[in-house]
């Protein structure tokens, strides 16, 4: 590894995090054109640092390293903020917007069964789904390549998980309960045609 | 773009983050605080046992004498046989046949048996929560699952990801305070969460896919499923025949490869004819773990799996186990993803405080559940410390370790949900300090003559600062602000 570079790479994504501070504070003393400037000149900072990262610590692990950076510097001004704030006189201040309350304890049964059957949706079924996902993969992945069965287990390894996280947080949004359930039926009969024209099940 | 998700689409994601934070808090801490934990394993184990000599340089001669003399003085022939050689992260030399490990010295000599129950107990804990196999492997797996669609809803549920980056209040009212907080230590540390859940994903759920699919693409073989990623083990012949040449292996290595680092040399069914020889080697300049190097009867090197130059497959799949244990950069990554460890178990029991202060300020607060929560947030660290004491008080066995645990983590909520006049979360955090400090002291007492280590006076300074933090918290609080949910009472 080279030290040099490395330095280099630091000090350029330190410098970058430091401009979209300043960008942000630009936002809120009302200057807008100063803040565009210094948001652009934020993200040439880091995406340039990339290059030291890489020639120092090679192209990967210098990758890595410059989002670790990106995160300490982001996370120890943004908690520097939090100590030296000052609150509002009334003791308040404008919250962020957060999600609905799901505590309503007064359904009964029907609440109970609604709750089982999101449950439903969003674990065994959106985890079958993406099982199917993974037969639809390993069916269609093209194995004429020198390294496509070593592909093929690793894009399947990394489809499964995403592809659950994906339909787990699609069937627990908000949308009307039987809107997700005929969206998971769409994907389950799209995805059992397509895994049998495949041959996926032969 | 950000700020222009349509607000239906925003709310959706608001909801699904809620549900899946709810159905995910408990376990999802439990694995956060373990993981930040676990990052160090290496480090507890030279803790465990400070006195075992450490180095960086072994002569090649002195890892075949070793080798010969174990493996001569073993019962049985061991079916795996593995010696692993010093590196910076882990400066120690150890022999293991099938089940039983010992370190040794520079020399090669044997010099005392592993035995770091406290960094079994922490694996099984993150590994597996404990559960047996496959079904703890999933289990966590799910749980990475779980977490990848927190932060997918959680940035998709938050359209003002960059105007609001540096806003943080700790002063004001708790909701205001739990909120900035959740928002943003989640956003910045959001890469890291991201890999890690993901990662943690992926290789929790990698057992699950090969069940489903070996039985179609490798008639049932789970090893030959995973063959075009990490190899296979070669066909076994158990005639008898010498031990391969690990000197030889060395130093042919080490002249081919001068830039790579030897990490383990391995063996599958050692000194018979089907003996299969390789060395895994640390790649100082990829984020792979390594890759291994086969060698034959005579110490020739001849091929790698292709683990670090392979299929691009086979480089992501070995960056993985790297890029979820921080361990691709030696102690400065590890201290970042301890920060990291640190700022997602703050988001974790932020995310469900938001919630329930928000039910108490909407009329409807669920007191019991506050304080089941209260008892998990320290109630893990209090259950962790006394597996930890025990630990050092000699109570080495795992199975009492796991009960231990969980009868002391299900207990602490139990206690804070049934003793309402009582802070039992407040005499959970100055326990767990009570107890890492009575650790800390016996552990040196205890190794006073042997204390050789530099790792096991990192661990030990420490566990004596998380210790003094548990047990003096409200002056140091007081910078924060009130303690959660105090505001609201």
């Amino acid at each position: 590894m080279n030290a040099g570079m490395i330095l280099v790479g630091a000090i350029l994504t330190v410098a970058g995090v430091l401009l979209l501070r300043a960008a942000w504070m630009a936002r809120r003393a009302g200057e807008l054109t100063r803040r565009r400037k210094l948001v652009s000149g934020a993200w040439v900072l880091l995406a340039a640092a990339l290059a030291p990262w890489a020639a120092g610590a090679g192209a990967d692990k210098g990758t890595a390293f410059a989002f670790i950076v990106m995160m300490l510097a982001g996370a120890a001004i943004v908690l520097r903020e939090g100590f030296l704030h000052r609150p509002a006189r009334n003791g308040s201040g404008r919250l962020e917007r957060e999600g609905r309350d799901n505590g309503n304890g007064n359904g009964g049964w029907r609440l109970f069964l609604r709750r089982a059957w999101v449950f439903v949706l969003a674990g065994p079924l959106s985890f079958a789904l993406s099982l199917l996902l993974a037969f639809i993969l390993y069916a269609a992945w093209d194995m004429s390549g020198e390294h496509a069965a070593a592909n093929r287990l690793a894009a399947t390894l990394i489809a499964v998980p995403l592809a659950w996280a994906l339909l787990a947080t699609w069937m627990t949004c908000d949308l009307r309960l039987r809107t997700r359930s005929l969206h998971a039926l769409g994907l389950v009969v799209a995805g059992l045609g397509s895994a049998w024209l495949l041959g996926g099940f032969a | 773009m950000w700020s222009r998700l349509p607000p239906r689409f925003v709310a959706n994601m608001l909801n699904s983050h809620t549900v899946v934070g709810l159905a995910a808090s408990v376990l999802l801490y439990v694995l956060c605080l373990s993981g930040t934990v676990m990052v160090f394993h290496e480090e507890f184990a030279r803790w465990e046992q400070p006195g075992v000599p450490e180095f960086l340089q072994v002569s090649p001669q002195s890892v075949e004498n070793m080798a010969q003399e174990t493996l001569a003085g073993l019962d049985e022939p061991p079916h795996h046989f593995y010696i692993m050689l010093p590196v910076q992260d882990m400066p120690r030399m150890s022999i293991t046949a099938d089940e039983t490990s010992w370190y040794a010295n520079a020399a090669g000599e044997r010099i005392a048996r592993v035995d770091t129950p406290w960094t079994t107990f922490l694996t099984q804990l993150h590994y597996y929560l404990t559960l047996p196999g496959v079904l703890g492997l999933t289990l966590v797996g799910i749980l990475g699952v779980l977490m990848t669609a927190l932060v997918i809803s959680g940035v998709l549920a938050h359209p003002k990801l960059f105007r609001d980056a540096f806003k943080l209040r700790f002063k004001g009212n708790a909701r205001l305070r739990e909120t900035d907080t959740h928002n943003r230590l989640g956003v910045w540390a959001m890469p890291f969460h991201l890999v890690v859940a993901f990662t943690g994903a992926a290789l929790g759920l990698a057992s699950l896919v090969a069940v489903t699919l070996a039985p179609r693409y490798s008639e049932g073989d789970f090893e030959a499923f995973f063959a075009p990623v990490f190899g296979e083990e070669g066909a076994e012949d158990e005639r008898p025949a010498p031990l391969a040449d690990i000197s030889t292996a060395l130093a042919n290595f080490k002249a081919q490869h001068p830039d790579l680092v030897p990490w383990y040399v391995s063996f599958h069914d050692p000194a018979t004819v089907g003996q299969g020889a390789e060395i895994l080697a640390q790649h100082p300049r990829r984020l792979v773990y390594g890759d291994n190097y086969h060698f034959d009867q005579e110490g020739n090197i001849t091929g790698s799996t292709g683990l670090a130059d392979g299929a691009l497959g086979q480089q992501v799949a070995a960056s993985l186990y790297t890029l979820h244990f921080g361990s691709f950069g030696g102690l400065l990554v590890k201290l970042a993803y301890g920060v990291f460890g640190i700022l997602s178990t703050v988001v974790v029991a932020s995310g469900i405080n938001i919630w329930l202060l928000k039910r108490r300020q909407r009329g409807r607060p669920a007191a019991a559940l506050e304080r089941a929560w209260k008892g998990t947030l320290w109630g893990t660290p209090f259950a962790m410390s006394l597996v930890l004491a025990l630990v050092v008080a000699g109570v080495n066995s795992v199975g009492v370790h796991v009960a231990v645990f969980w009868i002391a983590l299900t207990g602490a909520m139990v206690l804070a949900m049934a003793l309402p006049r009582i802070a039992v979360h407040d005499i959970l955090r100055r326990l767990a300090g009570a107890l890492l400090l009575v650790a800390v002291l016996a552990h040196a007492a205890i190794h006073l003559d042997e204390f050789h280590s530099p790792a096991a006076w990192g661990i030990s300074a420490a566990l004596l600062v998380f210790a003094s933090w548990l047990l003096k918290p409200r002056r140091l609080l007081a910078a924060w602000g009130r303690e959660p949910m105090a505001a609201s009472r």
